[in-house]
């Protein structure tokens, strides 16, 4: 990448960062727990400002609605773009994005603080359903293809959303601008595409070990990217 | 596995096949350092994720807390079984709240409820030229997807004159449905659930009717807003 190209990248990627919605910053600063130790937040009293993602985990183990507003507010960004990022069209990710926090509801009691925080968790879940859907729907359009070709939709919701989708796409892309195109390809396969490492290291022809250290450095990166002291 | 040290960056890209999964949650629960490197490396994926994030629509915030009603309240959390004290009190507390939840049901949500609800949003009621008092100060409808419920509040209302009284509809493109009939307090305010299932993109009518309500109505529209 050009020194050009790369500046231009950072500049989206500052660009994009300031678009989230106006509790984004915020968000981004309690999911990751910046001010506070995740393993000791929960018995803390009551708190100000930003919610602590892993302290609603645990009320809306409890039934508690208000918590899951509060950690949909935080994250559905995250988990939409996700969604957006994956399966392309709007529509469905809006059903993806349902989708991953019904499941967050119906399954916050098996969420353990020792596997790994309240966000990281829902995250997965979005990955695991948004590669779902794309596996499904193109089972699906297999099928049909079969059946009744010529009736198959086409993958976006209509033809403008694919030049819209081809101008985001630059901008979601910038936010892996940080990384090295080594660490952001295992990325993208891994998160992005649902591929186990395994996966990951036979289609870029990789030892295991190789793509779990590209994946580490990369995850490594990422959050310093964001200011968290390594 | 000798090397589980080494499956914190794909455990947490959520890239292990469902053996390594099972294995390395076991090997976690025991060991602090992978905890500790889980913890860590989760805050670079979060990170990302939250740089791309692109905010859904309104309206499918409000789907999805309606379709988390509280008839499935989650089962209670396996970390406070941790603590047996603490898995009684919460065993107490779920089964105090499942007791609000069945009064609340039974109560029908009060209008308050409604206004209080934390998706409900509100939509300010036109004055149309046919209300001739003075304009209320509040005239607003408030609809909560997950109460499946709107209220309407009203502040600095007109008596409606003594043979006649105020009636809600709820309109669609089939029509328009009675949503229930009010008289403002003493003090000019009213705040009355509106009865039926409203839905997002109905309209909300007021007018003024004969005593007891009409079956459509037949007085002029005074206040109106869109759901």
């Amino acid at each position: 990448m050009s020194l050009e190209r790369f500046m231009i990248q950072r500049a989206l990627t500052i660009e994009t960062c300031r678009a989230i919605t106006a509790s984004g910053e915020r968000s981004v600063r309690s999911a990751l727990h910046f001010e506070e130790n995740p393993l000791s937040s929960a018995e803390r009293a009551p708190r100000r400002g930003p919610p602590d993602l892993d302290r609603e985990m645990r009320a809306i183990a409890r039934g508690d609605r208000a918590a899951f507003a509060r950690l949909y507010d935080s994250l559905s960004p995250a988990v939409y773009g996700v969604a957006r990022r994956v399966v392309r069209s709007a529509a469905h990710a809006e059903e993806v994005t349902q989708e991953v926090f019904l499941e967050v509801w119906r399954k916050a009691a098996e969420w353990q603080s020792t596997r790994g925080s309240a966000a990281n968790w829902v995250m997965l879940i979005a990955r695991a359903r948004a590669t779902d859907r794309v596996r499904s729907e193109q089972a699906g359009r297999d099928r049909q293809q079969k059946v009744a070709p010529g009736w198959v939709e086409p993958a976006g919701d209509t033809v403008d959303e694919g030049v819209t989708l081809a101008e985001e796409h630059d901008e979601i892309r910038s936010a892996l601008a940080s990384l090295t195109d080594k660490q952001r390809i295992v990325i993208e396969l891994a998160y992005y595409e649902g591929k186990t490492y395994l996966e990951v290291a036979e289609s870029l022809g990789l030892p295991l070990g190789t793509v779990k250290t590209r994946m580490r450095d990369a995850l490594i990166r990422l959050r310093e990217s964001y200011g968290v002291p390594g | 596995m000798s090397d589980m040290h080494d499956m914190a960056a794909p455990y947490v890209l959520g890239a292990l096949s469902n053996d390594e999964l099972d294995a390395y949650r076991r090997h976690l629960d025991d060991c602090q350092v992978c905890q500790d490197e889980v913890t860590r490396l989760g805050q670079g994926l979060v990170a990302l994720t939250m740089s791309d994030g692109e905010a859904p629509s309104e309206h499918l915030r409000a789907q999805i807390l309606a379709s988390i009603e509280p008839e499935a309240p989650p089962a209670i959390s396996l970390e406070s079984r941790r603590s047996t004290l603490r898995y009684a009190l919460v065993a107490v507390a779920a089964a105090v709240a499942l007791i609000f939840a069945t009064l609340t049901v039974i109560d029908r949500n009060p209008a308050e409820e409604i206004l209080a609800a934390p998706d409900s949003v509100s939509v300010n009621l036109t004055v149309t030229d046919s209300y001739t008092g003075p304009s209320p100060t509040v005239a607003r409808v408030v609809f909560s997807a997950s109460e499946e419920a709107a209220a309407v509040e009203l502040v600095g209302l007109v008596d409606p004159s003594a043979e006649t009284i105020y009636q809600l509809w709820l309109i669609d493109s089939g029509g328009a449905v009675s949503a229930g009939t009010f008289r403002p307090d003493g003090e000019g305010t009213a705040i009355v659930r509106l009865e039926g299932a409203p839905v997002s993109g109905d309209v909300v009518g007021i007018t003024e009717e004969p005593s007891g309500g009409s079956r459509s109505p037949t007085g002029d529209v005074l206040f109106q807003a869109g759901i």
